[in-house]
């Protein structure tokens, strides 16, 4: 009698429609959300027509494309690359350093629009840290400063990309390396690996998966953020969402037509990339890593 | 060795803390120019300002706090259920839905909110309160998705046999035995999804048009013109919210934690 | 039991934080957005106060200046409320922002929009009113229409307003400098590109998508082209395509002694006022002609910036009130525009303390109390003075013009 309780109450397979039925909300929601919006941008530029598409080949929208992809990648791998290590350190750090430490979570909170302003009370050509230089003797005007705010480089950009993403990072690996017990570390160190040789060998291998996953997401999340180009970007080249901000909104009818285009490019591109970076990322992953 | 810490411990001032520190500065300074390294005047203006202006700023941060929980309530009524199945369970298929189901995260947000918010036009939820909500649940519902997928995984196999052989029902048994196995994974998930939420501006200002205020839609011109004073004030007061709520969130969660015993996360 | 404790204080704090923001929001806005379907067209305005009492209305303008911002949230709001009862909200969006969206709702047919005031000129306007994106004509109802100018209210940017508008403020265009760093500033748009040229890198304009920068670009291709007077009749396409070459070369002439070599320009009026108070660029432009003195009683500029306006023209013009198509409730509409229309308002926003946006009401006729009251207005020592601003004063040109020089700019400078 027991045992048949026990039985009922274990999560054996489950009738296929039970388990449709428990997904379907979710199912329904993000078809409605995602997949209406998608298709109706979709559907505005199959009935624009071939020539939308051609649009998009345009000098300007293409080194917009361009640079936003440019600024994700540099951005995501800064993040990935300074967020481990700084995760590296506060994990081997004393107590006391950890405990103070933790204030690297502040740019978790603060939304993108701050991020932007920071960066720009700081690096704008008459910002802090060229007033710094300027008394250092560095420069004697702000013109001297480089366009890192405003130019076609997009450094403004990537700065507020990375300040925004780093601590994401360091907050995910911490989670990683808090489950590997010390005893890995001081064994490589009895072996005679000093604590960069650790790093690679030991540590870097562990937090691999979880690096690839969030540098996939962070490269993807900035081709679409809205804020902080609106805030630190240039006028030539513009980053996309600016562009596709503009032309929906101030544009005329063909050129919310080829708005839309240019977000069914990107979310498509979005899709074919996240495809192949996660296949990569699994192949490369260490087989002991792999769940 | 030692020195190597405080080394460690000042680069870290120096990015997270003087940042802040000089966002302090410019809230009681009426202006900041190159090349000043501290501004040469002292202003009350911005404190001034959140004195006349406090009931807007207080409709705005009520409003953001209030579509950001209800993000996080909605993610997770929606997610509960789906989060069981796919972490528990195993059909055809299951792979290729938990990707699908988490794609929001890695498909950049306005590739279909600009098309969706046409769509909530047509509908009659743009400039709504559950119009807002319905977009930022769909941005952020797959961290609570994630979270509760991982916080099923690491129950035990048969977490619900007791209270199945006390002869609960199934709401009993979620309410009862699940939710609170599930609370760690919760609060995580929540705590992004309202992060997520609560500092979006484009999409809020995107379906909620401004008449659903929110408090980064009230800051933006403000940043946006580079006023300095009050720019700077908004932000601090910014930043005590979301630093007020992860605060009680620990004190309740943690209390709550020890009484429990450690669950499964 | 007992350990149900800990998760109901939880999920309590949860519901309670979820509703509690609503009661306070439910209790300061106690008013149903939906008006009783009367139709206003019919009321006296005396009924239409008496409908409007209690509701809320939502007025949609521009959001770039915290003065006018301010002036809003901390005199007209308190005032509508207490005069009239009227919750009034401000949704600081972009004019061709909400235009787009009244078309899309125009198309959805959403009868019931959410804007019940707009803040609308030229271009912006005529789009609206050719896609009958506007309710009107209203002008004639609101008892204070009779103190406005009764030029100012014929026609918007040479378009016929029809009473589907009413002005309620005077703007004309003029750049600021801080004295104590420049001397003596360009006098003319002849003389801008010598005056740019002497001084690489602290000189831009925003971009003509906004508003400022607009006429910014306008301004100069009157003055370039030999005059307003040809370009008045209405939209002439050869005789645009004739002048514009010549602004083209002109601004692409002095492109690379611009802020930044002109390879990039402010977004926004904004984004430049922030660059000039930083002192990364020694001028700024503005369409209230007491933005400097504001400024600096406010302590965001130094005691020396003065305003000045160029000798070959400064363009003037006029900005509206307008009620969408689908406005939700027009009766609290019409009140407020009313009230925004009414010499205390119009004192009030005149003041340079406030805003010091010009007052389009006829002094002639309004009594002499007030009148007295306007003309003691102290525009500040940084305002041009009113003889100056008037005797360079040329009216707005046509808004397919705007349009037309917006686009081209894109395309002739921008992405040269």
């Amino acid at each position: 009698m027991s045992s048949g309780i026990h039985r009922q109450g274990l999560p054996r397979g489950l009738p296929g429609l039970a388990i449709l039925l428990r997904l379907l909300p979710l199912l329904l929601f993000f078809l409605l959300t995602l997949g209406g919006g998608f298709l109706h941008a979709l559907a505005a530029s199959v009935v624009a027509g071939p020539q939308t598409w051609r649009l998009l080949l345009r000098s300007d929208l293409l080194s917009s494309i361009l640079l936003t992809i440019r600024v994700g990648a540099v951005s995501a791998l800064l993040a990935v690359a300074v967020g481990a290590v700084g995760a590296y350190l506060l994990w081997r750090a004393p107590r006391w350093v950890f405990v103070l430490g933790s204030m690297y979570r502040l740019p978790i909170v603060l939304p993108h629009i701050a991020v932007a302003y920071l960066v720009m009370l700081f690096w704008a050509r008459t910002g802090l840290v060229s007033s710094l230089l300027f008394h250092l003797g560095v420069m004697a005007q702000p013109e001297q400063f480089p366009a890192v705010l405003f130019g076609s480089s997009g450094t403004g950009l990537i700065l507020a990309y990375f300040y925004k993403g780093f601590p994401f990072v360091m907050l995910l690996c911490l989670g990683v390396l808090q489950r590997i017990s010390p005893g890995e570390v001081t064994t490589a160190g009895m072996l005679g690996a000093g604590p960069v040789r650790t790093f690679l060998r030991v540590i870097l291998p562990r937090l691999f998966p979880i690096l690839g996953q969030t540098g996939i997401i962070l490269f993807l999340f900035s081709l679409g953020g809205f804020d902080i180009p609106w805030l630190l970007g240039g006028s030539r080249p513009q980053m996309l969402p600016v562009t596709v901000y503009s032309l929906f909104f101030q544009g005329t009818r063909a050129d919310q037509a080829v708005a839309l285009t240019a977000l069914v490019v990107l979310a498509l591109f979005a899709v074919v990339f996240a495809v192949v970076a996660f296949s990569l990322l699994r192949v490369l992953t260490p087989w002991e890593e792999r769940e | 060795m030692k020195l190597r810490w405080v080394a460690l411990v000042a680069l870290l001032l120096l990015i997270f803390f003087l940042p802040l520190l000089a966002v302090l500065l410019g809230a009681f300074s009426p202006r900041w120019v190159f090349p000043d390294l501290l501004p040469r005047e002292l202003s009350f203006r911005g404190v001034l300002f959140l004195r006349s202006n406090s009931r807007a700023v207080i409709r705005a941060l009520g409003s953001s706090l209030r579509y950001s929980l209800a993000s996080v309530v909605t993610a997770f009524l929606l997610c509960l259920g789906p989060a069981e199945v796919l972490a528990r369970y195993r059909f055809r298929g299951r792979l290729a839905v938990e990707a699908l189901l988490l794609s929001p995260v890695l498909i950049p947000a306005i590739t279909w909110a600009l098309g969706l918010s046409v769509v909530l036009i047509r509908v009659g939820l743009a400039d709504t309160f559950p119009g807002v909500v319905i977009v930022l649940t769909a941005a952020s519902y797959p961290y609570m998705l994630r979270a509760l997928i991982a916080g099923f995984q690491q129950l035990p196999r048969d977490y619900r046999a007791c209270a199945v052989n006390l002869g609960a029902s199934p709401l009993r048994q979620t309410l009862l035995v699940t939710i609170p196995m599930l609370m760690p994974a919760i609060v995580a998930g929540g705590t992004v999804v309202f992060l997520v939420a609560f500092s979006d501006y484009f999409l809020v200002f995107l379906v909620g048009g401004g008449a659903v205020q929110s408090f980064t839609g009230y800051l933006f011109p403000y940043l946006s013109a580079a006023d300095y004073t009050i720019g700077s004030t908004l932000t601090l007061l910014f930043l005590l919210v979301p630093m007020t709520l992860f605060g009680l969130i620990e004190l309740t969660v943690g209390r709550w934690h020890r009484r429990w015993g450690q669950t499964g996360g | 039991m007992n350990r149900m404790g800990g998760y109901t204080v939880v999920a309590a704090a949860v519901v309670l934080l979820v509703l509690l923001p609503q009661t306070h929001l439910a209790a300061a806005g106690r008013s149903d957005r939906r008006v009783p379907e009367i139709d206003v067209a019919e009321l006296s305005f005396e009924q239409i106060v008496t409908v409007a009492r209690g509701t809320t209305a939502r007025i949609y303008m521009w959001g770039g200046s915290e003065a006018v911002n301010s002036w809003i949230d901390q005199y007209v709001i308190p005032e509508v409320g207490r005069r009239y009862g009227v919750t009034l909200e401000r949704v600081p969006m972009d004019a061709a922002v909400f235009v787009n969206r009244l078309r899309a709702e125009k198309e959805a047919g959403r009868e019931t929009g959410s804007m019940d005031l707009l803040w609308i000129n030229g271009e912006n306007f005529r789009n609206a009113r050719q896609e009958e994106l506007l309710w009107g004509p209203f002008a004639s109802r609101l008892p204070n229409v009779s103190l406005v100018d009764p030029a100012l209210a014929e026609m918007d940017s040479g378009f016929p307003v029809e009473g589907y508008s009413v002005p309620w403020g005077r703007a004309q265009f003029n750049f600021d400098i801080d004295t104590a760093r420049i001397a003596a500033p360009p006098a003319s748009f002849q003389e801008l590109p010598e005056w740019v040229r002497r001084h690489p890198g602290r000189f831009t304009y925003p971009e003509p998508r906004d508003f400022t920068g607009s006429a910014f670009i306008r301004q100069a291709f009157i003055a370039l082209s030999g005059g307003v007077a040809q370009f008045l009749p209405g939209y002439d396409q050869q005789l645009l395509d004739r002048n514009a070459p010549v602004l083209w070369e002109y601004l692409n002439e002095i492109a690379p002694y611009l802020w930044q070599q002109g390879e990039s320009y402010p977004r926004d009026l904004a984004a430049l006022d922030a660059l000039f108070q930083r002192g990364e660029v020694d001028v700024t432009m503005s369409f209230t002609q007491t933005n400097a003195a504001t400024r600096t009683a406010q302590g965001r500029y130094p005691p020396t910036v003065r305003s000045f306006v160029m000798q070959d023209g400064s363009i003037s013009n006029t900005h509206a009130l307008a009620i969408p198509w689908n406005g939700p409730n027009k009766a609290a509409a019409l009140v407020v525009a009313n009230f925004l229309i009414s010499p205390e308002a119009q004192l009030s926003k005149n003041d340079p303390a406030n805003w010091g946006d010009f007052t389009v009401l006829a002094l002639s006729r309004l009594p002499e109390q007030i009148r007295q009251q306007f003309t003691a207005l102290d525009m500040g020592a940084a305002t041009v003075p009113l003889e100056e601003l008037e005797r360079h004063a040329v009216p707005e040109i046509p808004s397919e013009y705007w349009e037309e020089l917006e686009r081209r700019w894109e395309a002739e400078v921008r992405r040269r």
